[in-house]
């Protein structure tokens, strides 16, 4: 500033009709200029129509003697905190998905079918970052068998790199034809992560997709697996979840809390 | 600025009023103007009751409380005044709102034109220049607030320390000075 005169602080008058104006942030910052300034800033004549207003539902007055010794401008602080804690943002994960490694396997009741394991740095991304992953390559031939709808029991297994953990995404049967052109649609509702009771319910599913395709060069009564894909899916809005979420989801049950 | 053509209501314009500022000078203002600032208008009418003749420049309202550089101020703030009284509606026009506030005047300035306006009972002013000093100091670190009034905090270093730490939830992401 480049005033060439001194500038008088403002009369106690000037400031209670300024704070009026202020949003509560700044009425905050004010409050901390000097002692006069905490006691025009921090008045309960000032917060108290602030607080009505963000935060309406904590001002019981039919508490009487427990909150009236609470200033206002700290109902606003503790209203302020909670509100906070609700759109926290979490941490980053701690895992990367280059510590993981995705087992996949799949066997009808007699015989193995396919058993895939990647390394997560070799998982295909979804273009829209989201917790679904392609695996390619899978190249598995298998007998054709018709149309006819087979067993079969699917696993995934998430394995933290050095065996330090792991985590089963998905251990469920279901019927799934071989035959070419076929795709089989698993999914298994995932535990609730972390200390909460079971009776909160994750919200998350593990999902796969096999996909089948006919196989030209091995003559007829052969199709391949082609396709597999896996990823983790939110039941409340049926998308995917971000890599991120998904990791964290991981770092649950792979992780031991350090804290 | 002052031009009559835009006074909603012509008929008056011609009525002045004299207004005299602490400094003892005499300001001439068209009634129109005069009239906002509540306190005129109160002393005015009282005067009216009384003697229906002195209406007009006969009639001199003193104005102990306010200086005439700041007197002037508020009367050329008066005739900008925009007819209408209607609320920005929408972020342009706030941001224009916003940026007029910002180019008005000093702190200095700023804080004598809230406490004259406050004691002319001048509503729209008072909002203008009240929001005005608010911008300035919006979303500022306790530093810059004092570096910007020219005030000293005053607290001990423990209730300083207590204060910021009550309000340590407004501390986060506020601006570099």
């Amino acid at each position: 500033m480049s005033l060439n005169f001194p500038i008088t602080t403002p009369p106690w008058e000037v400031l209670a009709l300024v704070a009026h104006y202020l949003d509560p942030k700044t009425l905050a910052i004010a409050s901390c200029v000097c002692k006069s300034w905490f006691i025009s800033m921090s008045s309960d004549h000032l917060w108290k129509p602030i607080c009505n207003t963000h935060f309406p539902n904590l001002h019981f007055t039919d508490l009487g003697e427990q909150v009236r010794h609470v200033p206002y401008h700290r109902l606003y602080a503790i209203g302020h905190a909670a509100a906070k804690r609700r759109v926290q943002t979490p941490c980053k994960p701690k895992l990367s998905l280059n510590d993981l490694v995705f087992s996949i396997n799949i066997r009808t009741k007699s015989s193995n079918i396919v058993t895939i394991a990647k390394p997560g740095e070799e998982l295909i991304f979804d273009p829209n970052e989201v917790f679904k992953f392609d695996v390619d390559n899978v190249n598995y031939e298998c007998s054709s068998m018709a149309a006819a709808l087979q067993d079969v029991k699917i696993t995934w297994n998430v394995v933290l790199s050095g065996w330090k953990g792991v985590f089963t995404m998905m251990n469920c049967e279901g019927k799934v034809s071989f035959s070419p052109g076929a795709e089989g649609w698993f999914s298994e509702e995932l535990p609730s992560p972390g200390c909460c009771s079971g009776t909160v319910a994750s919200g998350v599913v593990a999902d796969l997709t096999l996909g089948f395709c006919s196989r030209r060069e091995s003559g007829v009564g052969k199709v391949k697996v082609d396709k597999v894909s896996v990823g983790i899916l939110s039941i409340v809005n049926w998308r995917y979840v971000s890599v991120d979420d998904g990791l964290r989801y991981l770092q649950h049950f792979l992780v031991p809390c350090d804290d | 600025m002052s031009n009559t053509s835009e006074n909603p209501n012509p008929s008056s314009s011609s009525a002045k009023i004299t207004l005299k500022t602490s400094d003892n000078e005499l300001f001439e203002v068209e009634e129109a103007v005069a009239m906002k600032f509540c306190t005129v208008k109160q002393y005015f009418e009282d005067e009216k009751d009384n003697d229906v003749a002195a209406r007009g420049s006969s009639t001199v309202i003193p104005l102990p409380n306010v200086h005439s550089a700041v007197l002037a101020r508020l009367i050329s703030y008066c005739k900008k005044l925009p007819q209408s009284n209607a609320v920005a509606d929408n972020h342009e026009e706030e941001e224009t709102k916003k940026k007029e506030r910002k180019q008005y005047g000093t702190p200095g300035d700023l804080v004598d034109l809230i406490s004259a306006a406050n004691y002319l009972d001048f509503k729209e002013g008072l909002e203008f220049f009240n929001q005005a000093l608010a911008d300035h100091i919006q979303n500022k670190s306790v530093e810059y607030v004092r570096k910007f009034f020219g005030i000293k905090g005053d607290f001990e270093p423990h209730e300083e320390e207590k204060y910021r730490e009550e309000y340590a939830w407004a501390f986060e992401g506020v601006d570099e000075d």
